[in-house]
């Protein structure tokens, strides 16, 4: 029996949970559920991919030692200014859009918001750059293959970077005390504004983490497929799902419900057909709320 | 004395143009507890909000240490030397009782009321060993210590408490106002907006009585007690 379908499912979770743990985050410290969050992951692909060309032409470097490899030093450095672009966009539409409507206390407007800038975002990325997809680079990576286990070594790559940066971001949130001002503002923050907290700079903080995940989820997804205008929306169902079934504000959570939704997919393509990939990964979202309703790690009261 | 707070005209409320806060003036003096007391609805608790910046400011004036603080932000007025401590959901009940601490301090500076923040909850022994747990399994008693404690790490001129003995036991309310006495006794100025009247004008040294949002009577404690207007005022009188 081949377990293509797990080395799949581990890597195509692991993308999942990048941009599952950046919607997680916005959902835990500002309490709504920001739709907007897949337009986020295409535009850091979007802006990676200029910033690819750019830094291209100036640092024309290849990752030779590595065969197969298709990722380029200046994609990575694309990556890195294109995270932190999305981050700062995060903020700007923040700025334009949720911060009024927070001041008004109406999350669910929020929500609604997070729909219209959404529509709005796609409708600007397919405006400038087409519909037409997109790719970091013309060549194939080719994969290695143990006795009939494939893994492109660009997947490896991704799965391996994405690992490592949720790792050190739990690690931060946790220890750090702007990890616990953004648990307290999540929970209260009126109260937080009571004991002198800056909750707007809280806030601030939370869409450039939550941005730059997104951006970043963008980058590992344009060099897993492609990169178009609708790479994120075609992600936000995944994501939601894998921040939901891991317990809203826990990022370990994400991170599991990210493999599990992975997994699932990749196991009902492989077993039933590609028909049911959706429908299998919801199912078993359905069946884990049933049990669990605060999803596998989520606890009522404590966050991310 | 020169007074810590200075409040003067203060006109306030949840809506603009629908003020609860009615002109109210008063002011307290270093090491001093006062007391505001008054019927349902008198706008005891709005007037608290109003001083610690949760609401905005119509017309008036509050000073803190001389210095108008009238139009500073809530985190301004924390860092000026307030503190104020809600009546409920004053803890954070994800987060430990460390942590919950630590947040009392000005983040990247030292935490200069630490040491009387820790003695304050040490003053309670069944809460022992509570440092690492959440502060979602504390009694109310062993909360509002817990909020007492996080106010003061920031070692703060003035307390503001919306009814911190809210369904306390009798003895977490002894305890808990013995203890904000003996904070008093330490140089703290503190106010206090509470319904328990009696045990609450037992620690105050000032009382302020108010009815439909403004000051009907003044005074310190034993005084107040011994004024029939008090009682007719609790039966919806004016006081006049």
């Amino acid at each position: 029996m081949t377990l293509q379908w797990l080395v799949d499912g581990i890597v195509d979770g692991t993308l999942i949970a990048l941009g599952a743990a950046g919607a997680t985050l916005t959902y835990a410290t500002l309490r709504f559920g920001n739709f907007a969050h897949g337009e986020l992951v295409s535009a850091g692909g979007y802006l990676a991919l200029i910033l690819a060309a750019l830094v291209g032409t100036a640092l024309p470097l290849s990752l030779t030692t590595v065969e197969g490899l298709t990722a380029t030093p200046a994609l990575l450095l694309a990556l890195v200014i294109g995270a932190a672009l999305t981050g700062a966009l995060a903020v700007a539409i923040d700025r334009l859009v949720f911060r009024t409507l927070r001041q008004r206390g109406s999350t669910i407007a929020m929500s609604m918001a997070s729909f219209g800038v959404s529509m709005a975002l796609r409708a600007l990325i397919e405006s400038t750059f087409s519909a037409r997809p997109r790719y970091y680079s013309e060549e194939l990576s080719i994969a290695w293959n143990w006795d009939g286990l494939h893994l492109a070594p660009d997947r490896a790559l991704v799965a391996v970077l994405a690992l490592q940066l949720l790792a050190v971001v739990h690690v931060w949130l946790k220890r750090s005390r702007l990890g616990r001002e953004m648990r307290a503002v999540g929970e209260n923050p009126l109260l937080a504004a009571v004991v002198g907290l800056d909750v707007t700079r809280v806030y601030r903080v939370t869409w450039i983490l939550s941005g730059m995940l997104a951006g970043t989820a963008g980058v590992g997804l344009g060099l897993l497929s492609q990169v178009r205008p609708s790479m994120g929306a075609d992600l936000l169902l995944p994501m939601f799902a894998a921040a939901i079934l891991g317990g809203l504000g826990s990022l370990p959570g994400a991170v599991i419900g990210g493999w599990l939704i992975g997994c699932a997919e990749a196991l009902a393509v492989d077993k039933l057909g590609a028909q049911w990939r959706s429908g299998v990964a919801f199912a078993l979202l359905v069946l884990v709320l049933l049990l669990k309703p605060n999803g596998l790690f989520g606890r009522s009261g404590e966050r991310l | 004395m020169s007074a810590v707070l200075q409040v003067e005209h203060l006109v306030a409320g949840y809506e603009r143009g629908a003020p609860i806060v009615r002109g109210t003036s008063f002011s307290v003096a270093a090491g001093q507890i006062l007391t505001l007391i008054g019927p349902n609805g008198a706008g005891k608790s709005t007037c608290l909000k109003a001083v610690a910046g949760l609401l905005s400011c119509e017309s008036g004036d509050v000073r803190l240490g001389g210095e108008s603080i009238t139009d500073w932000p809530v985190h301004r007025r924390v860092r000026g030397g307030l503190a104020f401590v809600p009546q409920t959901d004053n803890v954070f009940a994800s987060l430990s009782l460390d942590e919950n601490l630590d947040l009392g301090a000005p983040a990247g500076a030292a935490a200069p009321g630490m040491g009387r923040a820790r003695a304050l909850l040490a003053s309670e022994p069944s809460l022992k060993g509570h440092g690492p747990m959440p502060a979602l399994g504390l009694s109310g008693g062993q909360r509002q210590l817990l909020a007492v404690a996080r106010a003061l790490v920031s070692s703060p001129r003035l307390l503001l408490l919306d009814e911190p003995t809210a369904g306390l036991s009798p003895r977490a309310v002894s305890h808990l106002l013995a203890q904000l006495r003996q904070l008093a006794n330490e140089g703290l100025s503190l106010v206090l907006v509470e319904q328990n009247v009696r045990a609450a004008m037992a620690v105050s040294d000032e009382v302020v009585v108010l009815v439909q949002g403004a000051c009907a009577l003044t005074g310190p404690p034993a005084q107040l007690a011994a004024d029939p207007r008090l009682a007719s005022l609790y039966l919806g009188g004016t006081g006049r």
